[in-house]
């Protein structure tokens, strides 16, 4: 009778060397992997990202892929950006669901997509970046230089 | 391309979970509803179209690049944490 083979599996998750460009070299256990089924947009074919700490641009992170790390993407806590920011009734529970912004640097200097944000589910250490469908959010919300000019 | 023409109130139906009904037309103007299974995502094209664009100079956005314009960021979110705990 074959056995459950459980003692050549150990529960420890596998740890995987990335090598980038930006952040030299990286360790990642895969159990810090989220996996985006869908992608991003426009990046269909990557499936597996790391959030990379840089304190160089805290508290801008930057959503990594495992597959290609030459590829990342500097996101950031709306709340940050906007204390009331709301992604919609289906993923407004904070134990489970995290949401990240996409920064883009533009001839207007630096934007955050707050209309297309990424959502993490820690539960199930998944990601999507969903759209969402008001108008109330733009995807070239200003950061930094309006904020402090207002103050 | 599959060209059907509809009167308003007509619906048209791809696969059994989505449906698109022409609700009127004014001025150039269609009004379409679209029902479909929310793990379809419906959206204007142009919508689209510069979401993947975003993405993609964000693709090409450095730590040092950002670095250089965020200072300002890190002294407002600072203010904003501030605000926050109390």
């Amino acid at each position: 009778m074959p056995l459950p083979t459980m003692a050549s599996n150990p529960p420890t998750s596998s740890i995987r060397k990335l090598t980038t460009e930006q952040f030299g070299e990286i360790l990642v256990e895969e159990r810090h992997m989220f996996t985006f089924p869908n992608g991003l947009l426009g990046f269909e074919q990557l499936h597996h990202f790391i959030i990379v700490r840089d304190e160089r641009t805290e508290p801008v992170r930057w959503l990594l892929s495992v597959e290609h790390p030459e590829l990342s993407f500097p996101v950031i806590s709306p709340y940050f950006l906007q204390p009331d920011y709301a992604v919609g009734k289906e993923y407004s529970d904070p134990q489970r669901y995290t949401p990240l912004v996409i920064l883009t640097l533009g001839s207007s200097g630096a934007t955050a997509n707050m209309k297309a944000p990424i959502i993490l589910d820690v539960e199930h250490q998944h990601g999507q970046q969903i759209i969402i469908p008001s108008d109330k959010y733009s995807t070239v919300h200003p950061i930094g230089v309006q904020q402090t000019s207002q103050r | 391309m599959l060209v059907l023409s509809r009167k308003i109130g007509e619906v048209i139906t791809i696969g059994n979970a989505i449906t698109i009904t022409i609700l009127s037309y004014d001025r150039g103007i269609v009004r379409v509803g679209i029902e479909a299974p929310k793990d379809i995502p419906v959206h204007r094209k142009e919508v689209y179209d510069r979401i993947i664009e975003l993405n993609r100079q964000a693709s090409q956005v450095t730590p040092e690049a950002l670095r250089s314009t965020i200072g300002r960021l890190q002294q407002a979110t600072a203010v904003t944490k501030e605000t926050k705990t109390t």
